[in-house]
């Protein structure tokens, strides 16, 4: 099998592993899917949609599992977008505030924690082939939403980066 | 409990790629390229065709060496009739599209 070992294969392969026992032969399909693959950007393609497939397989656990998947996905990836920024206040911030500042670390959190609540069921409504144009109304309000709230998030830390970094007098 | 619902236009897209030639067994990767749709959306529609009972699959049998067996696909009678109504609803020039569209003879394999 030509490219058995190369990244796109052991990507695959890894999130396969996990898929739940009722999806996985759909595993083994996409894998054996990709060996055919002879071009890396195809390859490449391929790999990551069937990997996204791989760990959000559809149907396997209805509605309940689908918001416990979102909810963990929120708070993971909250977690490693503030990670980086609660480094840099406890390294070089709190050397001018007496204070961890946890109000704004809340905000910080759960900014990117709603902009992954509010997108998820786009995001499943794409995966599954479904037309999001159907509700107008619906979609122009969620978009609206994220894109303000992705310029809150980034507008707050591009002004907060001074006081992370130990910049005496920031605000 | 499942839901009724029309199928998206992706799923439609795939039920027609397989409907196409009924009798013909597929890859997941010559559907994408059929149906020019990503992997991420034809193997969840695959997935859900086969829950309800429209896909039949199977795995080679032949396989040439130094490779593992690939999976096929090809519409259930259940779904090749889903397919052919789907066809037949559509609107006259996306029906003349897939004027193709053909019933499996009784017996192929």
């Amino acid at each position: 099998m030509k490219g058995a070992l190369d990244l796109p294969s052991r990507l695959l392969a890894f999130a396969a592993r996990r898929m739940p026992p009722s999806r996985s032969e759909w595993g083994a399909t996409m894998l054996a899917e990709l060996a055919e693959l002879q071009d890396p950007r195809e390859r490449w393609e391929f790999a990551l949609g069937c990997t996204w497939v791989a760990v959000f397989p559809p149907g396997t656990g209805g509605l309940l599992q689908t918001m416990k998947t979102t909810m963990i996905t929120a708070t993971l990836v909250s977690t490693v977008l503030v990670a980086p920024l609660v480094y840099l206040e406890l390294r070089y911030g709190t050397q001018n505030y007496s204070r961890f500042p946890y109000a704004l670390f809340t905000i910080l959190w759960v900014v990117p924690a709603a902009f992954i609540l509010a997108a998820a069921p786009l995001m499943r409504a794409v995966r599954a082939g479904k037309n999001v144009l159907e509700r107008p109304g619906v979609l122009m309000v969620r978009v609206v939403f994220l894109v303000l709230a992705a310029l809150f998030w980034t507008g707050f830390v591009n002004d907060q980066m001074p006081c992370f970094l130990g910049v005496p007098n920031c605000d | 409990m499942q839901r009724d619902r029309r199928p998206s236009d992706q799923t439609l897209s795939v039920l027609l790629a397989l409907a196409e030639d009924p009798a013909q067994w597929r890859h997941g990767y010559d559907l994408c390229q059929q149906t020019g749709l990503k992997a991420g959306s034809v193997y969840p529609i695959l997935i859900r065709l086969a829950d309800r009972g429209w896909l039949e699959t199977s795995w080679e049998t032949t396989i040439p060496a130094g490779r593992p067996p690939r999976h096929l696909y090809r519409l259930t009678h259940t779904g090749l009739d889903v397919a052919m109504e789907l066809a037949a609803n559509r609107a006259p020039a996306a029906r003349m599209k897939h004027a193709r569209l053909r019933p499996r003879l009784e017996g192929t394999s």
